[in-house]
């Protein structure tokens, strides 16, 4: 293989790992821990700093208990998962689920620790809670 | 096969086990592309449309300011009208942040306190007239409207500069790389059937050959 070729599979790799969920945050926070923020804010795997509109936290604080504010770990994350179809994608989290749940009108059981959106669905989730949710790659649809 | 369409390798086995290995981590990342960029261009859509409504709410906030403003103006006469504004000046407080939207950093700007009461706002409430409280307040909403603004399209124009690098990426996986590299796998299976017809009609030729040696 030539070298130019070498550094053709370098960069595909590259681009692999850099496309793999670096926008994720290290860790995630609970609702009440970042309302009680001054600047409320995660940092990125990337290294940038993701910070959450304050409008956005007094409205999920709104939609909850005292004790699910503790529970619930923001960002919320939607992860596109290629198994349910294209454009699928899962929220996991019994918390998480209900506010998904919410806002989108649907019905759900109590205690659903798993939900399953489409497009048009995020697209809503997003416009809503922009800075509250993040989308993830599930590790199969990157493997796969 | 012309060398444009087939990368330069040597036409062995193990180049052709690599070569395959490349197709798939090739047309895996194609795949994870599309899809961010599918993502990107949804979030690009859904923002541009709410900032052709804020750009609109703006225009009517800032006609509807300026139309207070002038009755203001009539009511109480520049020069009164420039003495109170003289004392009224403020910094505005903004909260400058950065929210990562797919992997493109774009800037969150909360505006702090912009609307104040009606004490807050620093004229003499006995000396002025309603007319005056009327265009502060509508100033007031159309600057908010202004830093919400100027987000949505400092992030549009991010994305848009993201969006036009990622559909790059795409094309030359998918239009140029991916083909190359399933045309010179094609153009090595090809030779190395070649190859092994070639050796097999060698071999048919000797056992020919040692028949009829054989045969004397």
């Amino acid at each position: 293989m030539s070298e130019r070729e070498i550094i053709w599979e370098e960069l595909l790799k590259e681009e692999l790992l850099r496309l793999a969920n670096i926008h994720l945050p290290y860790s995630r926070k609970s609702l009440k821990q970042l309302l009680s923020e001054k600047y409320p804010h995660v940092v990125c795997k990337d290294g940038t700093v993701h910070m959450f509109r304050r409008k956005e936290l007094e409205y999920l604080k709104s939609l909850l208990t005292e004790d699910e504010q503790e529970k619930i770990m923001l960002p919320i994350i939607i992860e596109l998962n290629p198994s349910y179809g294209e454009g699928a994608a899962v929220i996991k989290g019994r918390v998480e689920v209900k506010v998904a749940a919410k806002i989108l009108d649907l019905d759900i059981k109590e205690n659903t620790q798993e939900l399953i959106i489409y497009r048009p669905q995020i697209v809503i989730l997003r416009e809503k809670l922009r800075t509250v949710t993040q989308i993830a790659f599930s590790l199969k649809s990157i493997m796969a | 096969m012309s060398s444009a369409k087939t990368l330069k390798v040597r036409p062995t086995k193990i180049e052709l086990i690599k070569l395959k290995r490349r197709r798939i981590l090739a047309k895996r990342i194609h795949r994870i592309l599309r899809e961010r960029l599918t993502i990107l261009v949804a979030e690009f859509l859904s923002i541009a449309r709410g900032a052709v409504k804020k750009r609109e709410e703006l225009y009517q906030h800032f006609s509807k300011a300026y139309e207070a403003m002038s009755i203001a103006y009539g009511f109480h006469g520049r020069a009164f009208l420039t003495k109170e504004m003289l004392g009224v000046e403020r910094d505005v407080e903004v909260v400058f942040g950065t929210q990562n939207i797919m992997g493109v950093k774009v800037p969150l700007l909360e505006p702090v306190d912009i609307e104040r009461k009606l004490s807050e706002r620093g004229y003499v409430l006995t000396d002025t007239s309603l007319y005056i409280d009327e265009a502060s307040r509508r100033f007031e909403e159309a600057l908010k409207l202004s830093i919400e603004l100027a987000e949505v399209e400092k992030t549009l124009e991010r994305l848009g500069m993201e969006i036009r690098k990622m559909r790059r990426r795409v094309n030359v996986l998918e239009h140029i790389l991916i083909p190359k590299i399933e045309a010179t796998i094609k153009y090595l299976s090809m030779k190395f059937e070649e190859r092994e017809r070639e050796e097999r009609a060698r071999l048919k030729r000797v056992k020919v050959l040692l028949a009829r040696r054989r045969g004397k």
